[in-house]
């Protein structure tokens, strides 16, 4: 009877699943012969279910926003003037196109000093590359600007890259999921859109579908999803449907999606 | 003489009127005629903006008292002439703020304490809601706009060439008015509603063409997608995008 | 949390967007403060982002932020006075949160089992708390609680006899 001491003190852990095998099935032994201990384990269960099942109130809304807010603070904070940052806030003065001007007769000017050789084509590729590199670059710093419209605007420079590479995609990947502003998030989206021939860009927009909260994105992924006719969203859009609190606009138009490509 | 990091707050006494808190708060700006931030981002807020002939920031707040409550907390922080101006979670207040009729930003948010109204500034606007709308009026410069459940109306004195804009919500119309000499990319959407517009927006190649109905000016688009035209040659992109409402898009006369 | 350590603070977000909710539910269960349990949730991931640099490589991160929280709690000096803060009462008609559309009989049952709570010590109600999160296990809830594992183990099985016999007390039963 002594025994049943020791045994009853693991029948908290026993029930929440943190017993390991071999004392697991120590108790369970134990519980066959003991009708005492089997009346504690249920106690036990009792009492532990009962707290364990409260709920707390949904935590609201606006803990996002203040969360938004006080990591945006803390950042400005941090953040020490980088010799980087006033480069670039050079080149985005109007004097833009000058420095441009500037680039690409650096370029040519690099080009002719190094002789004139048969392959004038594979010099202008270069050259081309080169001013696709500085807006690249450009684009990804201006994507942290404090400005909204400074990083919708950057948003809209992938319209004027000839290639697409990973960075850029990552990048506007990283501004659709966590950029404060629904407008520059949706601008993101829509560029997204336009390289969905890129399987990543389907995969990490099919995957969005579960993280984004703002009922104007989730619409607007229906749209795109149902442009790009991807079969692949109707499983997240279906968990979607699921989610309480679903603003009711949204669940129209993904059960319409949905419908649609089916 | 260089002035650094420069906090500011002051409360004046607080007035009763019945059951109601009021108090004004004067921010003076570290660089008065240089471009100023104000930042107001609370989760129960009426917010109004106007521009005045004036060299300060000046809040004028409105509480609902009933409560019982003694604490005013709203306070508004100045430095390096960025205004902050914050208030204790959940609590209702009215502002109204008189802004210099210099450049400023304006970064004005709230969840659901009411309309969004600024009008006779001059700056970049970003205006956030989420159940309440938003009005900017007789704006000089650039406006982002969005909320959930409201109607959106803007109207420019004039705008800043090469600046994107951007105005969305789901239930409610959206009004905007633009100076005629407008140079941009307008891109368009209403799932439920019709687009008007007196603008003349041109097509291009690489999008769906937009008809329109000559008799009241409405765009109608014949595929599940976005209206795009260009109006005055072309320019920065203008979004504008409801759900339910219709969309407005005309001349400022 | 190493990627925040290591300077990219945009993550963050993403740690709050997935653990925001369980931690304002176990503060919650600790203080039936609404309010001031939103306001200790974004103090502590100031806090994590404060002292991001004492984040260890291989630790918890669920450890480490409840580790946090207990502290919060501690400073903050509550009564566990089993009171909604009136405005709160207010404020869960406004959000249409469960408590509201709950009939009476299971807002009544709910506030007792949060008396029966508040009968038992600070400690054991945190601890209780922390075993109710299936994702911390018995090393990490012994290192919030600063006792050995043992200690732990045996705390758990007490404060569960403790409850039991305040349970008989409230009459609290089982419906059967």
């Amino acid at each position: 009877m002594n025994d049943c001491e020791e045994y009853r003190e693991r029948l908290a852990d026993w029930h929440m699943g943190r017993l390991d095998a071999a004392a697991a099935a120590g108790l369970e032994r134990h519980l066959n012969n003991c009708a005492d201990c089997r009346e504690a384990l249920a106690a036990t269960a009792f009492v532990l279910d009962s707290i364990n099942n409260l709920q707390a109130p949904e935590p609201p809304a606006n803990m996002k926003v203040d969360f938004r807010a006080m990591l945006d603070d803390f950042k400005a904070k941090e953040k020490k003037p980088v010799f980087r940052d006033r480069v670039w806030s050079w080149l985005l003065q109007p004097r833009l196109p000058l420095a441009y001007g500037l680039i690409i007769l650096l370029c040519i000017g690099g080009a002719y000093l190094l002789g004139r050789s048969n392959k004038q084509g594979h010099e202008i590729q270069e050259l081309h590359a080169g001013v696709q590199e500085q807006k690249q670059t450009m684009m990804l710093a201006m994507l942290d600007n404090p400005l909204a419209s400074e990083r919708i605007k950057a948003v809209s420079y992938t319209n004027d890259l000839k290639k697409v590479d990973d960075k850029v995609i990552d990048a506007l990947f990283t501004t659709l999921n966590n950029d404060p502003n629904v407008n520059v998030r949706l601008s993101a989206l829509e560029a997204l859109a336009a390289l969905g021939n890129h399987p990543e860009v389907r995969t990490g927009l099919i995957k969005s579908i579960s993280t984004q909260d703002s009922p104007v994105i989730q619409l607007a992924i229906a749209d795109v999803m149902l442009k790009l006719q991807e079969k692949g969203s109707i499983s997240p859009f279906k968990q979607l449907l699921k989610q309480r609190g679903l603003d009711e606009n949204v669940r129209d138009k993904v059960k319409q999606t949905i419908t649609k490509l089916i | 003489m260089k002035r650094y990091c420069f906090v500011l707050i002051i409360l004046l006494s607080t007035v009763r009127i019945v059951a109601q808190g009021y108090q004004q708060l004067v921010v003076h700006l570290s660089q008065p005629g240089k471009v100023f931030t104000l930042n107001v981002n609370i989760g129960r807020a009426a917010i109004n903006v106007r521009g005045y002939d004036g060299k300060d920031v000046v809040i004028n707040v409105e509480t609902d008292e009933k409560n019982g409550r003694e604490s005013m907390d709203v306070t508004a922080q100045e430095k390096n002439n960025e205004v902050t101006v914050a208030a204790p979670r959940r609590k209702a207040v009215r502002l109204n703020i008189r802004v210099p009729e210099t450049s400023g930003i304006f970064k004005l948010s709230s969840i659901n304490g009411g309309t969004i109204m600024v009008s006779d500034v001059t700056g970049n606007l970003e205006l956030q809601n989420k159940s309440g709308g938003i009005s900017a009026l007789n704006i000089s410069g650039s406006v982002i706009a969005s909320t959930l459940s409201g109607r959106i109306t803007v109207s420019f004195k004039n705008v800043d060439p090469g600046v994107p804009m951007a105005f969305s919500t789901i239930s409610g119309g959206i009004n905007v008015s633009f100076p005629a000499d407008l140079k941009a990319n307008l891109k368009i959407r209403s799932d439920l509603g019709k687009v008007y517009s007196d603008f003349d927006l041109v097509g291009d190649a690489a999008h769906p063409k937009a008809v329109r109905d000559e008799k009241d000016g409405v765009y109608h688009l014949s595929i599940d997608d976005w209206i795009f035209g260009r109006v005055g040659g072309g320019g920065p992109e203008m979004l504008i995008k409801n759900t339910n409402g219709n969309i407005h898009i005309y001349k400022t006369k | 949390m190493l990627q925040v350590k290591a300077g990219d603070l945009e993550r963050m977000s993403l740690l709050f967007q997935r653990h925001h909710r369980a931690l304002f539910g176990f503060l919650f269960h600790l203080t039936q403060r609404r309010e001031a349990s939103e306001d200790m949730v974004q103090t502590v991931f100031y806090r994590m982002l404060k002292y991001r640099n004492s984040f260890t490589e291989g630790s918890s991160f669920s450890g480490w932020m409840y580790h946090i929280a207990r502290n919060v709690l501690k400073d903050q000096k509550f009564g566990f006075d089993n009171k909604y803060d009136p405005i709160d009462a207010l404020e869960d008609k406004i959000a249409g949160s469960t408590s509201a559309d709950d009939s009476l009989e299971k807002k009544q049952s709910r506030q007792q089992l949060y008396d029966a709570l508040a009968m038992l010590s600070e400690g054991d109600r945190e601890i209780l708390m922390l075993n109710r999160m299936k994702e911390l296990n018995y090393p990490e809830i012994s290192e919030i609680m600063g006792i050995s594992q043992g200690a732990a183990r045996v705390r758990v099985s007490r404060a569960v006899e403790e409850l039991k016999k305040i349970f008989i007390k409230k009459g609290i039963k089982k419906d059967s």
